[in-house]
């Protein structure tokens, strides 16, 4: 595990570009969904889709209530590849074309 | 199974009221009059849901609720006792509120006008300079309670001090069907909110039938209930109780996944489709191809339930042209990493097509505000949308 301000485990460090999408709520990773470009998305996407599988069953060693700094980071990567799936594998965009107004839209938590 | 060349048919499995097949009137979703009477005739006589159980475990946890059809405010709280109480969140002395925060935990409440203070069963237990006041008894001014009464660990309440017909009785055969569904296993994993300009009825309809979904959802899951047997979308079976209606909702065997999808299913469920997860009370007709099935409890309640997951919608009300809607999302408890990454493909997944679902609301209220339209027709895959408006019909004709 290297010394930063955003750990991660063994084998992941290399994701540590990622540190700014770690976000604690979906309401701050949707937020940020919405004001990045695709093209950045799809790199996100790309970045993340393979490591889903190894995390996940790399997690899974870990009671999931009680996760360490590091793999608690990696949880939130994995969970960062799903709030920008849909934009890259169905919308092709950041926002839900021809969709409701996202600044009426409210996501509590 | 549906033969090639056969016409694909909801099967209904109730009792059907008489409904007619013509067209539906414009004016109920746009006359200020009507609203007036829905208020009165449905709202003020209709079990109301407000909450669940989880959101106050303990004594003393309460939450408020802002009820604007009927210009109140609703303070749910724990007692001691561990019973859950309704009472208006209303200092009996001059009307201000007493609980301000929308939620948290109190050992009592104290309005912030004059500093009554009020215990957690609603009993009054303080009145500062109580001997400037002639002949005031404590006792007649506890705050005032509100029907309140919990199905399954959805909490209800309905504005007759004394309803008439309990909450089970009103929840009837609908209630019936879900009563075994394990909701108490599941986590709150999403809330979401909007303020639209569009009638309460306009806004429900758009979520009680399944022909929208190949053009309304064309960019999230176009091809998830319609496909070669079934194309436009209409619901497998459908089941109409009282004023309240249940429909399955098909899925097409053919629909193709996604890699997000796809990972989320290997470890948990999705609300993309995918595999079947055996629960009771789903699915009651055990119809072929099965997704989820949407149940509407009248008069602006839905528990859509699913293979591991349920969400709930309220539709609330605001002025004839303005509701607000909010919809709050469970999945079954993640024990592990991937079952954690599967309530999140469920939540964002739901969330994104939601978005989609909002966006043809405040159109359509204002060309049916505009007299273009007068009637609506109605098609049997829209049999819901029928159901709904034959049921306020019903209710605003009553004495």
């Amino acid at each position: 595990m290297s010394e930063t301000a955003f750990p991660l485990p063994e084998g992941y460090e290399d994701l540590a570009w990622l540190a700014d999408w770690a976000l604690p709520t979906e309401r701050a990773r949707h937020s940020k969904r919405l004001g990045t470009p695709l093209a950045e998305l799809q790199r996100v996407y790309d970045a993340l889709l393979p490591r889903i599988e190894p995390a996940i069953a790399y997690l899974d060693q870990f009671p999931i209530r009680d996760l360490p700094a590091a793999e608690a980071n990696l949880m939130l990567l994995t969970l960062v590849f799903v709030e920008v799936s849909p934009s890259v594998e169905l919308l092709h965009s950041p926002t839900v074309p021809d969709g409701f107004e996202p600044s009426r839209f409210e996501v509590h938590f | 199974m549906t033969k090639p060349g056969e016409k694909f048919h909801t099967d209904i499995t109730t009792q059907m009221p008489d409904m007619g097949t013509g067209p539906l009137p414009v004016e109920p979703y746009i006359s200020a009059a009507f609203f007036e009477q829905e208020r009165e005739k449905i709202f003020r006589r209709a079990w109301l849901e407000v909450a669940r159980v989880e959101e106050l475990p303990n004594p003393g946890d309460y939450v408020v609720r802002e009820i604007e059809v009927l210009k109140t405010s609703v303070l749910l709280v724990r007692g001691k006792d561990g019973q859950v109480r309704g009472f208006h969140n209303v200092c009996t002395h001059r009307g201000m509120a007493v609980a301000i925060c929308d939620k948290g935990n109190a050992q009592g409440f104290i309005c912030n006008f004059h500093g009554w203070t009020f215990d957690i069963d609603g009993r009054l237990k303080g009145v500062p300079g109580e001997e400037y006041f002639t002949n005031l008894d404590r006792a007649d001014y506890g705050l005032r309670p509100v029907a309140t009464d919990i199905w399954n660990g959805f909490i209800f309440v309905h504005w007759e001090p004394q309803p008439k017909i309990g909450l089970r009785e009103f929840l009837g055969g609908l209630a019936t069907q879900l009563d075994d569904y394990p909701f108490a296993r599941f986590n709150h994993i999403a809330r979401y909110s909007a303020r639209v300009k569009a009638n309460w009825k306009t806004f429900i309809d758009a979520f009680h039938e399944a022909y929208h979904v190949m053009m309304v959802h064309r960019h999230t899951v176009p091809d998830a209930c319609a496909g070669q047997e079934n194309p436009y979308g209409l619901l497998s079976s459908a089941r109409i109780y009282g004023p309240h209606h249940s429909g399955s909702v098909w899925v097409n065997p053919a629909h193709t996944p996604t890699p997000s999808e796809m990972l989320a299913w290997k470890y948990g469920m999705s609300f993309a489709p995918g595999d079947m997860v055996d629960l009771p009370g789903l699915n009651p007709d055990k119809s072929a191809n099965w997704w989820f099935d949407i149940n509407v409890f009248f008069p602006n309640f839905f528990i859509d339930v699913g293979p591991g997951w349920y969400f709930t919608y309220n539709f609330w009300p605001v002025a004839v042209d303005e509701s607000t809607w909010e919809m709050n999302i469970y999945q079954l408890d993640a024990e592990s990493a991937g079952q954690r990454f599967a309530q999140e493909h469920t939540k964002v997944l739901l969330r994104d097509i939601l978005y989609e679902d909002l966006s043809t609301l405040e159109f359509a209220q204002k060309a049916m505000a505009s007299g273009v339209l007068k009637h609506l027709p109605i098609s049997e895959m829209e049999i819901a949308v029928r159901h709904q408006l034959h049921t306020v019909q019903e209710w605003v004709n009553r004495p």
